[in-house]
């Protein structure tokens, strides 16, 4: 039995973390047969998400980020864990233009949604997180599409 | 990430080299805050050298283009290449504010 081909990263919830997922991402999507462009685009979708986890999971203290990433037949998996505050309304904080801070542009899941091919979001008040990505090969979707 | 400034004809030029991201927004908005308090109303940033954008530096650009256009000020975007494009188009950046080829473009015709 062939193992499952995957990447687990936990750190800690400082702003550094955010190069790290994409530091990440891009050798993992390049390692699998990404375009330039698209391993670009996970790099955007996977730093959204740590952000978030960064600056709404954990607004006042450290935590504890978890990256996991999976291939999967013709692209991959990208689930961004965190275990902070939670968020109590989904559907809105996914709207653009969410944030209340005039420095953020509440641009994060649009970023997330458009570069990527599906996203799922969880999330439970005081529990965590858990931002899920599929990202798949353009050639894949070109070949499945003949 | 580093960013130089430079004065040229009335307008402050900075030039970003690097990630802009949660790690270095505070760093990068704090320096052209400072051009700002300093009497800057012509600030053109030149992004020809940023490896990499998301919305926390999107966040500064359009922080700095709201401070400026409050006081009467301008903000332009020079050397937006094909690395950057998708962010800044999908963010609608592109249509507030105006992006020239070059600093000399800007500098010397607006």
């Amino acid at each position: 039995m062939v193992a499952e081909n995957y990447l687990r990263m936990e750190m800690t919830s400082n702003p550094d973390a955010v190069g790290m997922g994409r530091l990440a991402v891009a050798h993992f999507a390049g390692s699998l047969g990404f375009s330039m462009a698209e391993i670009e685009e996970l790099k955007v979708a996977v730093s959204e998400a740590v952000t978030n986890a960064v600056v709404h999971g954990y607004p006042e203290a450290i935590g504890i980020i978890r990256i996991n990433l999976t291939e999967l037949e013709g692209g991959l998996s990208v689930e961004v864990v965190d275990e902070g505050v939670g968020i109590a309304d989904i559907r809105r904080a996914r709207e653009p233009n969410y944030s209340q801070d005039p420095e953020r542009m509440g641009l994060g899941f649009v970023f997330m949604e458009s570069f990527t091919d599906q996203l799922q979001v969880q999330s439970e008040p005081a529990r965590g997180t858990r931002v899920l990505m599929v990202k798949m090969r353009e050639e894949q979707e070109k070949e499945e599409a003949q | 990430m580093s960013v130089s400034v430079q004065r040229r004809r009335g307008a402050v030029v900075a030039r970003i080299v690097g990630d802009m991201d949660l790690s270095t927004a505070d760093e990068i908005r704090t320096l052209l805050d400072r051009e700002i308090d300093l009497g800057c109303r012509h600030l053109v940033l030149n992004l020809g050298r940023v490896s990499f954008i998301d919305s926390s530096g999107l966040g500064v650009i359009l922080g700095r283009y709201r401070r400026l256009a409050a006081m009467g000020g301008r903000l332009v975007l020079v050397g937006v290449g094909d690395r950057l494009l998708p962010v800044l188009d999908l963010s609608g950046v592109l249509n507030l504010l105006p992006v020239r080829q070059s600093e000399s473009e800007v500098v010397r015709g607006g």
